[in-house]
């Protein structure tokens, strides 16, 4: 075991996850939740999830379930935030992530601002305001006829 | 003189009130726990230059905003290039003065924010250290950072401090409350007309940039021009990478990106500044991040929010409070002397007024002036005390409120103000934070009354005016002789 695993199992220890076998490889993953009956077992669902380690949150479809028994099931410890505590539960469910279902990078669309000094960006400028004015003019419009439909 | 975060650090340091930690320090909640502890105890407050599983060089800075119990306004003050002794009615003064005194920013062709760029698939926002603060976030979370984002039929940009979620490597939660000038920009603007607002979020850079994203000024009102009069000089920005918005040219960090309409995401909980942690999550807009732009060997500073002296009382309770101040005497003519929120006892939930009264029913019209400003979102009671009141000393306050408001005539419940009102008070229930419902504004009259003549009044026991001369140099004797 590296120093840096034996900072994280101690840390584990610390926030009260029971002691990981050796030679299990199941991951832990958190959840917030108004309270445990809102989780249906038997049945694919959607959730967002949490890796405990990075706290990346994670959209997913997956069956839970309050028994071990379930294979190649992953550990899922619950937070209840209705309002007041929001303290990890002693005992987790178990999780089988069916897909991840977030929408990956690449579909972002990025425009970049185009590069070089501001005298070669006049034309960007321009273009920029005339798409402004553009969406400015369709929202009043917008605007208008929907006040037009409230006074009919 | 310009100032970014790290040479208001290096000042710090010079005055004693960092200390750089060499030790490998967990963003998982030990870095959070340390500060924590400094702020409890007034230790020089916690720079962690060895931050586990991130490059040697990225740095935590924990609360270096957040004063002492009797000095919130210092580290403020010295950001400023103030005396770091400035008392408090002094530094209202000369924020008043400063920030009467607006300065248009300039724009640079490059700043050191350039130093790294990150675009599109390989933004990752987990590449810098975001602390868990609590156990029992929702996630880890941006605390100290300036929101940047332009209102749609106008030239007014918005400079703004919410919290900040980090869902994913380029999805972030904005913690969009009611009333708050980027989020009704948002929800009454460009979701209503189903355009994306782009946004920036700038960490670190000259710290007067935080200040006034903290605190609130009006609609309309340009925070980057008050940031150039606190500083006295103007503000360098520099064009984002991939919209328009002007950013500080020597932040730490810029993070760019769109919020698109009726995008959410359950934000919270978080521990925040009045002490408590409490849900229920709420679905808030999410923050398509496209660009990061960062200096070489960021420094990342955060709150430990909700230990009393984070800073919260620091920033909002002492220069937006200037601000109030400012504005109730300067521009309203009230005759008030003092505008505090005390760190001790208040956070962020009650206001402090002391003032000259100059007309029966004048506290009324005070109090009532005062609920119709921004910063009653978060407030729901005011305080008003005599003018030689002391309000950074809450012992005083304490004693004022308890032994000068008549506990039938003096606390006035004006029922509830329908202006938008945030969700963070642990004494409103969840339903009333679901449906965003207002609550009653209180204000509580502490003043010395008028007394009536033939009665004399009380009079305060005080070894000047309860013992002659004579009795008080004997007594003086002996009391030399007892020491």
């Amino acid at each position: 075991m590296s120093l840096d695993e034996a900072g994280a199992f101690l840390s584990d220890l610390m926030r009260g996850v029971p002691q990981l076998r050796e030679g299990n490889h199941m991951k832990d993953y958190e959840l917030f939740i108004s309270s445990h009956e809102s989780l249906t077992e038997g049945q694919e669902i959607n959730l967002t999830i949490r890796d405990i380690h990075t706290l990346e949150h994670k959209e997913v479809r997956a069956m839970v379930s309050r028994s071990e028994d379930s294979p190649h099931a992953d550990r899922l410890w619950v937070r209840i935030d209705d309002f007041g505590d929001v303290r990890r539960s002693d005992k987790p469910w178990y999780i089988k992530i069916v897909e991840y279902i977030e929408k990956p990078v690449e579909e972002e669309v990025v425009i970049r601002r185009p590069e070089g000094p501001l005298s070669k960006r006049k034309g960007y400028m321009l273009r920029s305001l005339i798409e402004e004015r553009g969406r400015k003019e369709i929202a009043q419009k917008i605007l208008k006829e929907e006040e037009g439909k409230k006074k009919e | 003189m310009p100032m970014d975060l790290r040479d208001f650090i290096d000042l710090m340091h010079e005055h004693g009130m960092v200390h750089y930690v060499d030790e490998e320090v967990d963003w998982n909640l030990e870095a959070s726990a340390i500060t924590a502890m400094c702020n409890r105890i007034d230790a020089p407050r916690p720079i962690f230059r060895n931050v586990k599983g991130y490059p040697k060089g990225y740095s935590l800075a924990g609360d270096i905003y957040a004063g002492s119990w009797r000095n919130p306004w210092r580290p403020t003050a010295l950001s400023l290039g103030m005396d770091s002794n400035i008392p408090y009615i002094e530094f209202s003064e000369e924020i008043a003065r400063r920030g009467g005194n607006p300065i248009k920013p300039v724009v640079v062709s490059y700043g050191p924010c350039k130093e790294e760029i990150h675009i599109g698939k390989d933004v990752d926002l987990f590449e810098f250290p975001w602390p868990y603060i609590h156990d029992g976030d929702g996630g880890r979370y941006g605390t100290i950072s300036a929101i940047i984002a332009k209102d749609l039929d106008s030239d007014w940009v918005n400079w703004a401090c919410y919290r900040n979620l980090i869902h994913s490597k380029n999805r972030l939660g904005m913690s969009f409350q009611r009333g708050q000038q980027t989020a009704n920009m948002y929800y009454y603007k460009y979701e209503a007309r189903n355009i994306n607002m782009p946004c920036c979020i700038a960490v670190g850079g000259d710290p007067a940039l935080f200040h006034v994203a903290a605190m609130a000024a009006g609609p309309g009102v340009s925070e980057v021009d008050i940031a150039g009069g606190l500083r006295m000089e103007p503000i360098q920005l520099v064009k984002a990478e991939t919209n328009d918005l002007l950013v500080p040219a020597d932040a730490e960090i810029v993070i760019e990106g769109e919020i698109r309409p009726q995008e959410r995401g359950y934000e919270g909980p978080f521990g925040e500044y009045i002490g408590y942690i409490h849900g229920p999550r709420v679905p808030m807009p999410v923050l398509r991040v496209h660009a990061i732009t960062h200096r070489k060997n960021p420094i990342f500073p955060f709150t430990a929010c909700g230990f009393r002296l984070d800073i919260n009382p620091c920033t909002l309770g002492t220069v937006s409070m200037a601000g109030l101040y400012a504005h109730l005497k300067y521009q309203r003519g009230w005759p008030v002397t003092s505008v505090h929120i005390s760190a001790p006892f208040a956070t962020n939930s009650a206001v402090l007024v002391a003032t000259e009264v100059p007309f029966p029913g004048y506290i009324h019209h005070l109090a009532q002036y005062i609920f119709s400003t921004g910063v009653m979102a978060y407030l729901d009671f005011v305080f008003i005390f005599d003018a030689d009141v002391d309000l950074t000393d809450a012992d005083q306050v304490v004693e004022e409120i308890t032994l000068k408001a008549h506990p039938s005539r003096d606390f006035h419940n004006v029922g509830l103000l329908t202006g938008p009102k945030s969700h963070l008070n642990i004494y409103q229930t969840p339903e009333e934070k679901k449906l965003g419902l207002p609550t009653s504004k209180v204000y509580v009259d502490c003043t010395s009354k008028k007394w009536d003549e033939a009665t004399m009044g009380p009079s305060k026991l005080t070894f000047r005016t309860l013992f002659p001369e004579d009795v008080r140099q004997r007594a003086g004797k002996v009391i030399d002789a007892i020491k």
